[in-house]
């Protein structure tokens, strides 16, 4: 980190602030406010941009922080470094242009989802806006869940659509699970470090090496990474930008282009300083990097719709980013970001211009547009050419630098794949999307008017507005033409020291002199790009013969299919199980509940090394009469359980009550067998007086397997318990088990201290007062709902009579 | 013990639980003596005045530590702070079940006592040195929790919810009087601290089957897989009302009384129980999680949601750090908001014909009550664990002491799991929001205590979610103070 002074600013929460109480406030007034919210949301935007731009300049940085969980050091930190401040600015300044145009937009769009789509709007904005300017992980980590969330809700906006919600699932789905692995690696990395705090690990060489040195920091790094592949659509993570596609065009442009799936290389940015030197960091990020720029690349120019090869190259851009942080090359990433955040942006915009005009996005319907929508054609032209990196765009700047880089840093050549490759495959790469850039420029401006595309023909899904006729906000192409303009004059800047100059501004890393400059000087990465724009003009012209090669990578398994059939099937596993298990059967309940019993004790004596052979206590010990009631005991409850009325088995039920009262005489303690046989007593008096109300008793007859089920569960059960008991009973079990008599035990305290000979009496009124006064308590309560219960018979039976 | 007279310190630590349990009886006696039958809601009144009564006492102790009747009763931070999770578990339950009792044709006016002796027992539990004690108060807990189950004597879902909970209870039950044995045949005590002395001597066999034995008992009273087959249909047979009362306040009496057995009294046995309680744990969440995903009925789906949760907890009880008790307190704390709100706005959609608790019943709900709706969507997102709500909060500290304690694939798992829910938990918040209403709209009525109730808890839930800190020191010094 660049040895800033920190001042303290509380410009900062409240840049971050406006945008979510115009979020609340849209979601709740939204009705009522109509196509005002748009204005206020717009207005946000500028006003949180316009903050964040009035912050002190290069050599303080500002920052606000108050304690937010002291208990384990989080803080609401907010610090606005200059690539935290770019990005913020990036996010502000596009949500600007965004909510500008989706004014006029969305103006036909459905009254009751407005207020919702503007809360989003706002609520992403803000949260976004949280993630640049976060200095705590935490922080960072509750804004990152924020945009997930939010961007649900934007990605579904045609919620009557079943591919809207399936698609903004998936891409729920996706992200949020890689959030709440990111998390993890968050704590990972407070654990290690002993800190939340960004700019405290990342300003504090002890703390990083010692991340570096742990053994969690592979752990760590791999979770983090989780989180940001998810977001930003990296492979093998890549497949549901596409599918987010089915949300309007201008949520696509802000999310899917400009802001959301940048995080995930932002958060890059932020962790370069803290886990660029693990030995993991290149390998991973620049194999993934290179995988889904490629993919994306060839991908894109397989598409035929308009927003479906946009999807596609942002997809092969965030690969690059990554390959770009593989290779530490943090000098250009803020450059890198605004040069596609502007041309993407723009052809985003532009692509819905396209789709309300002519009530399609496909290429393969769509040409010759340029007369009737002048100045998108503009627009599209002028963001087409950065994006094909062509001079004077901004995409020509960049592109020469990152060859540069490419071709001097260090890290490039230590890659197992060598330099050579990493060269030709971004060069590939380049070449592919400046094909797609003429594909989709000329596709759609140039050539005929084709059949289809025109007004009332067929009607596009999403299109659900007529063409700018209406009234409500700015001309759609305001916006487009903007962004699109931002990347020319940045470009011809380039002729000057200015972008030089903003590039080293704003980069996560500064490098003095950062070169970037319209005027090419003739070497390697010059002869590159001509080289490959070369190569674009031919695959171009080539594009028919292309088209017909058999499209072999993800044709027959598509990898959002996989995902879903994946979450489809752990639902039919649920399913599955829960209706076989959960079937309502009590038996059933009662037999999983007894055989885990077995199974946990079973497990547990095992691991302890115990088995039959531990038994210390033999049968002989047992006087002959105690055998003689063990064996009536059986016998007693065989008949309880088989019994066909009410009254055999509460008989037989006191049975076995009186025959454990007789085994105490066995242990020849007389006060428990008195007590033992008052309570049996009283209580099968109680059951026979119950019995008189009660119905006939429902006989079930089991079927044989049932029996035996039941006959084999009861077995196990109790031979394990019977096992778990005997082995309890070790002669110093024994010894214990006299505890009660030994000095300090019950019995004794009950003569010495309670002063009574009858032991039972004195533990009950005495030494367990508080059991015997809860006892006392139940006891009052049931006999006053008995009494309550009489009383309402009584009340009934005379209301009874009385009608 | 027996040399010291009854004293303060005794009269002070059964205050809160014995004034809740007098004013249940007095409001028992109330709605059966009274010359005119009184109303139901002149009983809901009076029992609000026993939980009044007892939250008055426990804040009034708040700060104390001190264990009385020989040990076996603790007065400190675990202890009032599970009260305050009962009192207010009981006191919504009670606003919440005003009107929709009636409206289902139950004039019962004792479901109003039973769920202040029902609250008793689980603060006996709550307080619980003692096996014996613990055993007590999960009687009083339960037996009032059969009866208010079958509450609904004319509804078979109603009856059958009790019967199912009754029988399997008395299994449960049985399983800790073994239980209580093997410790008290082992080391010849049944207080914690009895226990703890005779540890060393006490023969390896009784204490593994101790703990299981344990272990079965009090994970049926929390609902743990593989004990849990009786909550879905429990849950969905009993009064909505009383679901939330079994899986807000007996869920968290046993927990409590499972942070303090394990925890602190068979702490030095942590070697036995750990490993047990990670794999259980671990089985909890996954098997409440994939099972809710199917559930066509919301009710079931939060009854699965909360063995889900139950597994979360389990999770930080298995880790067993201090950090993770304190955790695990917090946790039940956030858990009640939520699922007494989620539970409240089902109670909501009750009418008098048809409880409307099918996911279908749910869509539209948005157009047709926005305001529930929105509160129904803060409940899920806390449930879901998402930011900045108490949900998250919970499940963020037991995470984070999972991770503190180096359990790193225990933290990893849990966020899986916390994945797997989200995705049930948005279905429901997708068709309120996004689906359009399927018939006619029901004849809702309204009922302003259950109105309050949801405000309440939806205040809470977002409260301790954006000001988790208060909680979470509360938590963490209520576990630090655990009277040892």
């Amino acid at each position: 980190m660049a040895p800033h002074s920190t001042i303290p600013s509380n410009v900062l929460p409240a840049a971050l602030a406006l945008p979510f109480a115009v979020a609340a406030l849209a979601a709740l007034l939204g009705r009522r406010l109509g196509a005002v919210a748009g204005w206020i949301v717009a207005a946000a935007a500028a006003g949180s941009f316009l903050l964040l731009l009035d912050l002190p300049g290069h050599d303080a940085v500002a920052s606000f922080r108050v304690p937010w969980l002291p208990e384990i050091g989080v803080d609401f930190a907010l610090r606005a470094d200059p690539f935290g401040r770019f990005f913020a600015l990036l996010v502000s300044g596009v949500g600007f242009f965004v909510a500008l145009y989706a004014i006029s937009y969305m103006a036909d769009g459905d009254e009751r989802r407005m207020p919702r789509f503007w809360g989003a709007l706002a609520a992403f904005m803000g949260a976004m806006l949280g993630i640049a300017l976060s200095d705590d992980l935490l922080l960072l980590f509750l804004f990152w869940e924020i945009t997930s969330l939010s961007s649900f809700l934007l990605i579904g906006h045609h919620d009557d659509e079943p591919a809207a919600r399936a698609g903004a699932l998936l891409a729920l789905q996706v992200t949020a699970l890689g959030g709440l692995v990111l998390a993890v690696g968050v704590l990972l990395v407070a654990q290690v470090t002993g800190t939340f705090s960004i700019s405290g690990i990342a300003g504090d060489p002890a703390r990083i090496q010692a991340l570096l040195d742990s053994p969690l920091a592979p752990g760590a790094l791999g979770c983090i990474l989780v989180g940001v592949f998810t977001k930003s659509a990296q492979f093998p993570f890549h497949f549901w930008l596409p599918r987010a596609m089915v949300a309007p065009t201008p949520v696509s442009a802000y999310l899917h282009a400009a802001t959301m799936v940048k995080a995930g290389p932002f958060l890059l940015g932020r962790m370069l300083p803290v886990f660029g030197q693990l030995p993991m960091w290149t390998p991973v990020l620049a194999t993934v990097g290179l995988v889904t720029m490629l993919l994306g690349a060839w991908k894109a120019f397989r598409e035929t719709d308009l927003k479906a090869i946009l999807a596609r190259t942002t997809g092969s851009t965030l690969g690059f980013l990554t390959l770009l942080y593989g290779f530490g090359a943090a000098e250009q990433d803020a450059l890198q970001m605004l040069n596609h955040a502007l041309y993407k942006g723009a052809l985003f915009l532009v692509a819905g211009i396209v789709d309300h005009h002519a009530h399609t996005r496909d290429l393969r319907r769509l040409g010759g547009l340029r007369r009737e929508l002048p100045l998108p054609f503009l627009a599209a032209v002028l963001a087409g050419l950065s994006m094909a990196g062509v001079p004077p765009l901004l995409g020509f700047l960049v592109k020469e630098s990152f060859y540069d880089e490419l071709l001097h840093s260090d890290a490039v050549s230590g890659f197992a794949l060598g330099r050579g490759f990493v060269v030709a495959a971004c060069v590939l790469a380049n070449v592919f999307v400046a094909a797609v850039a003429a594909k989709f420029v000329i596709g759609t401006f140039l050539g005929e008017r084709r059949e289809g595309a025109s007004r009332g023909g067929h009607h596009a899904p999403h299109a659900h507005v007529d063409d700018g006729a209406r009234p409500a906000g700015p001309p759609l192409w305001v916006s487009p033409l903007a962004l699109a303009l931002g990347a020319l004059a940045l470009g011809l800047l380039g002729a000057t020291d200015f972008t030089g100059h903003l590039a080293e501004a704003i980069a996560s890393r500064r490098s003095h002199p950062f070169h970037v400059s319209l005027i090419p000087t003739p070497g390697l990465p010059l002869w590159l790009s001509m080289g490959g724009m070369a190569m674009a003009v031919a695959l171009y012209l080539a594009r028919g013969r292309m088209g017909r090669i058999p499209d072999l990578v993800e044709t027959h398994h598509r990898p959002d299919r996989l995902w879903e059939r994946m979450v489809a099937s752990l639902a039919v596993l649920g399913e599955e199980v829960s209706m076989r298990w959960q079937n309502g059967s009590l038996r059933r309940y009662l037999a999983a509940t007894l055989l885990s019993v077995p199974v946990l004790a079973g497990l547990a004596l095992a691991r302890a090394g115990l088995s039959h052979r531990d038994v210390v206590v033999s049968l002989s010990e047992l006087p002959w009469f105690g055998l003689f009631l063990c064996v009536l005991l059986g016998i007693a409850t065989m008949i309880a359980v088989t019994a066909t009325t009410r009254l055999q088995a509460s008989i037989a039920t006191t049975t076995v009550g009186f025959i454990v009262s007789m085994l105490f005489v066995v242990y020849r303690s007389p006060d428990i067998l008195l007590t033992q046989i008052l309570i049996e007593t009283v209580s099968t008096i109680f059951v026979l007086l119950v019995l008189l109300f009660m119905p006939g008793f429902p006989r079930r007859d089991m079927s044989a397997p049932g029996h035996l089920g039941a006959i084999a569960v009861a077995t196990v059960f109790s031979l394990v318990v019977t096992l778990l008991l005997l082995l309890s009973m070790t002669p110093g079990l024994r010894e214990n088990a006299n505890i009660a008599v030994r000095p300090g035990g019950l019995l004794s305290l009950a003569l010495e201290k309670g002063g009574g000979a009858n032991a039972v009496n004195v533990i009950i009124v005495d030494i367990r007062s508080l059991d015997t006064n809860g006892e006392i308590t139940v006891l009052v309560a049931v006999g006053l709902c008995v009494y309550a219960l009489l009383r309402a018979r009584r009340a009934r039976s005379e209301g009874g009579a009385g009608a | 013990m027996i040399q010291v007279p009854f004293g303060t310190a005794e009269w002070q630590s059964i205050a809160p639980f014995s004034l809740v349990a007098i004013g249940g009886m007095i409001a028992l006696l109330w709605a059966v003596f009274a010359e005119e039958r009184p109303g139901t809601t002149s009983v809901m009144w009076m029992s609000q005045a026993g939980l009044a009564a007892g939250l008055v006492a426990t804040i009034a102790l708040l700060g104390s530590e001190k264990a009385s009747f020989g040990g076996t009763f603790a007065l400190d931070g675990v202890s009032l702070l599970a009260n305050l999770v009962f009192l207010l578990s009981a006191s919504m339950t009670l606003f919440m079940a005003q009107g929709h009792l009636e409206s289902m044709g139950v004039r019962a006016r004792e479901f109003y006592p039973l769920v202040l002796f029902a609250t008793a027992g689980m603060m006996i539990m709550g307080a619980a040195r003692d096996l014996v004690i613990l055993f007590l108060g999960i009687e009083v807990m339960s037996l009032a929790a059969y009866v208010l189950a079958g509450i609904h004597r004319r509804d078979p879902g109603s009856t059958e919810a009790a019967l199912k909970y009754f029988v399997l209870g008395a299994f449960a039950t049985c399983f800790l009087l073994y239980g209580i044995a093997a410790f008290y045949g082992a080391t010849g005590a049944t207080s914690y601290d009895g226990i703890r002395a005779g540890l060393a001597s006490a023969p390896r066999a009784a204490l593994i089957g101790g703990v299981a034995l344990l272990v079965v008992a009090l994970g049926f009273k929390a609902a743990i897989v593989p004990f849990q087959a009786w909550t879905p249909d429990v849950y969905q047979g009993a009064p909505t009302a009383v679901t939330a009362l079994m899986s807000v306040g007996v869920k968290a009496a046993a927990f409590v009384g499972i942070t303090r057995l394990f925890l602190d009294g068979l702490g030095p046995l942590h070697q036995d129980w750990q490993r047990i309680f990670w794999v259980l744990a671990v089985l909890t969440m996954t098997v409440g999680n994939v099972f809710a995903l199917v559930q066509g009925n919301v009710k079931r789906m939060l009854a699965y949601s909360s063995i889900a949760h139950a597994g979360y907890l389990l999770a930080g009880v298995a880790v067993g750090t201090s950090r993770a008790g304190g955790a695990v307190l917090l946790y039940l704390f956030t858990y009640a908001f939520m699922t007494l709100g989620a539970f409240g706005v089902l109670i909501a959609l009750g009418t008098g014909e048809k409880p409307n608790d099918d996911l279908d019943d749910l869509r539209g709900l948005a157009d047709r009550r926005p305001l529930l709706a929105g509160a129904m969507t803060i409940f899920l997102l806390s449930l879901t664990g998402i930011p900045p709500l108490a949900g998250f909060v919970g499940k963020f500290y037991v995470v984070e002491s999972a991770v503190n304690a180096g359990w790193f694939w225990l933290a990893i798992l849990l966020v899986l799991n916390s994945a797997i829910a989200a995705y049930y938990y948005l279905a429901v918040i997708v068709a309120m929001w996004m689906r359009d209403p399927i018939g006619d709209e029901p004849a809702w009525e309204s009922r302003p205590y259950l109105a309050a109730a949801l405000l309440a808890a939806t205040v809470g839930t977002v409260l301790v979610g954006l000001f988790p800190s208060g909680t979470l020191d509360f938590a963490r010094h209520a576990f630090a103070s655990i009277v040892r």
